[in-house]
């Protein structure tokens, strides 16, 4: 009973979890730009993460090692190396852009000056990570960014066209170089890294063991899976509303809108509610992803179940992270902009940490009797190709369209 | 516990060092041989730090290395660990002693001073 | 928003603060539209669009003054749903 309990704890976690200013953006602009037809990518993204997640959290609860630990040790000091400052570059930016989304969220709800509200943001994100165990971080933010739910909810009230909603969820194509970016940033915003090294990384602070498999089977499917609603519901929500009058939304305040047609003020207040703690969620994932990183490449002791003094150089990691992306957000970046680069450029490194993560799950000198299936391997392959088209389109999709805006 | 040479770069080598009390303390990122021409070389010593990096990297990035991570002088950015001080060699290397008794903690003790003063640390 | 600030489904500093947004970028446009070099085919549609951006502005900072004003931000509605229907028309004209 226990298990269960921990289980749907786990996933209503993952669920709040799930969305980031990534798909607050992406998604948004989807819905939009091509109302139902980019439906279809959301699944596709999140299978995407279930698979890579999966995999990872299987690898780190069997060998007791979390992904980037996996990879420095396997694929040697240069992979890892290139690997490592790739991953830190832009877990740098996405959390510059989730603690600019965080700010702009409070700055919709309060009207303060945006600079103070960015050092708020910061000190409230510093200070909760510093105070708080782990599994209390996890749920705080995974249990408020339920509030998101609200765009269900609104999905369903603004009575879409369900049969045209279905047909969006059948791949289709359309011969412009916009809509193809908006295919490579939604699988993007689904497939972030920063969020596998946390899973996997989790998955040590958690003392998972082997018979937390299922447990780990549990999160990566039915979590990401019902977080992806929140995708697909986002992506409707926008379609309902901003298609027809062709509003191209370049604001979180925008994605906002969406909930208050729906419910007037309430709807507005829980929108915003939701994506303060998505996003806040998101940053602190990223500050520790870079700090795991960047502990797991050089040996150091790491993890929020050390005191800080214990894991003194991950514990300032995780700190000058935070302190870098407030400089870089108190220069005025638009963290929208930033968001687009930061998936854009999540999607080309990701076959460095996919394509490791694949060959140890198959591995049964590693794994042992837990090694990939037919199945599991049959579908990580298949991502592999999903991900190299996808890595390979990104650079030229984000010039030739720039940025999304033509 | 003798790893044969083959298993040497897949079984040792890059792999994360713990101490006796459970505790990370850096990576396997060389290994030391014994042995003269013409004898059987001799694993002797695990090689720890950021100063032997710059030997694994290509030739031509390797100048940029030493400068960045350091040239490998034992003691400051390399730690000499001697075989006998490994115990068990799982998904990681066990150390038979503490990594302040090897030499292990220089970089964490450092950070550790600036640590202590935070609250609740 | 100005049809959720008419029937007062909006919060007032969603209005000021997403109004401010919104109304930075049509001041944006419009001096874009004004800087930019443009053949002289292009005056006077340009000029129209200018127009609208400032008048877009406008209406969004009359209803972020005064949020409480429902009859205003109706008749801000009505006038932004005009302008958006001129501006694209004005874009499938070029």
């Amino acid at each position: 009973m226990k298990k269960i309990f921990e289980i749907a704890l786990g996933i209503i976690a993952a669920i709040g979890g799930f969305v980031d200013i990534g798909e607050l953006v992406f998604n948004t602009q989807a819905g939009a730009d091509f109302r139902y037809t980019l439906l279809w990518a959301v699944p596709v993204g999140v299978i995407g993460i279930v698979v890579f997640a999966e995999m990872t959290g299987r690898i780190a609860t069997v060998s007791g090692l979390p992904i980037f630990d996996v990879v420095r040790m396997r694929m040697g000091l240069n992979v890892a190396l290139v690997t490592l400052v790739a991953s830190l570059l832009i877990n740098l930016i996405t959390l510059a852009a989730e603690v600019g989304g965080a700010a702009i969220v409070l700055q919709l709800l309060f009207d303060v000056n945006v600079s103070t509200l960015i050092l708020l943001a910061v000190v409230a994100l510093v200070l909760i990570v510093y105070f708080v165990p782990f599994g209390g971080i996890e749920r705080l933010f995974g249990y408020l960014g339920c509030a998101l739910l609200v765009y269900v909810a609104a999905a369903i009230h603004l009575k879409p066209d369900w049969h045209q909603v279905a047909s969006g969820l059948l791949p289709s194509w359309h011969s412009s170089a916009l809509y193809a970016y908006f295919v490579v940033g939604v699988i993007g915003a689904a497939l972030v890294p920063y969020e596998v090294y946390f899973y996997s990384s989790g998955a040590i602070e958690d003392r998972w063991k082997i018979g937390d498999l299922n447990l780990n089977r549990a999160n990566a499917i039915l979590g990401f899976t019902l977080g992806g609603i929140l995708s697909i519901a986002l992506i409707v929500v926008a379609g309902e509303v901003f298609f027809a009058p062709q509003v191209h939304p370049g604001y979180l305040g925008t994605t906002a809108l969406g909930a208050e047609r729906a419910y007037g003020e309430a709807g507005l207040l829980l929108a915003l509610l939701g994506m303060l703690f998505a996003v806040g969620g998101a940053a602190v994932e990223c500050a520790f992803s870079g700090a795991y990183t960047l502990a797991q490449f050089a040996g150091w002791e790491w993890g929020k179940y050390r005191r800080p003094r214990d894991a003194p150089r991950f514990t300032l990691a995780w700190l000058i992270f935070f302190a870098l992306a407030f400089v870089i957000v108190e220069t005025g970046v638009d963290p929208v902009v930033l968001t687009e680069y930061a998936v854009i450029l999540s999607v080309v490194a990701l076959p460095l940490t996919y394509l490791p993560a694949l060959l140890i799950a198959r591995d049964k000198t590693f794994m042992g009797e837990h090694a990939n299936g037919i199945l599991a391997n049959a579908v990580g392959w298949l991502y592999l190709v999903i991900i190299l088209v996808v890595s390979v389109a990104a650079i030229p999709l984000l010039l030739v369209t720039d940025g999304g805006a033509v | 516990m003798t790893p044969d040479h083959l298993d040497l770069v897949y079984r040792v080598l890059d792999d994360q060092l713990v101490d006796v009390d459970g505790r990370r303390c850096g990576r396997v990122d060389d290994l030391e041989f014994d042995g003269g021409p013409g004898e059987q070389p001799r694993l002797s010593a695990i090689l720890s730090g950021s100063g032997m990096w710059h030997r694994r990297m290509p030739r031509v990035l390797r100048t940029a290395g030493a400068r960045i991570f350091g040239t490998g002088v034992l003691g400051e950015d390399v730690i000499r660990v001697p075989w006998e001080q490994v115990g068990d060699i799982t998904s990681t290397l066990r150390l038979k002693a503490k990594a302040t008794e090897l030499g292990l903690a220089q970089g964490e003790e450092g950070a550790a001073r600036f640590v202590r003063k935070f609250p609740k640390s | 928003m100005a049809d959720d600030l008419a029937r007062g489904r909006s919060k007032i500093t969603f209005i000021r603060v997403h109004g401010a947004e919104l109304s930075a970028q049509a001041q944006h446009e419009a001096e874009k539209l004004n800087d930019d070099p443009v053949a002289p085919s292009l005056k006077s549609p340009i000029e129209s669009a200018i127009t609208l951006a400032s008048d877009i502005g406008g209406a969004i900072d009359e209803m972020r003054v005064s949020p409480q004003d429902r009859q205003q931000a109706r008749e801000d509605e009505a006038k932004l749903h005009d302008w958006a229907l001129k501006a694209r028309k004005l874009a499938e004209t070029l």
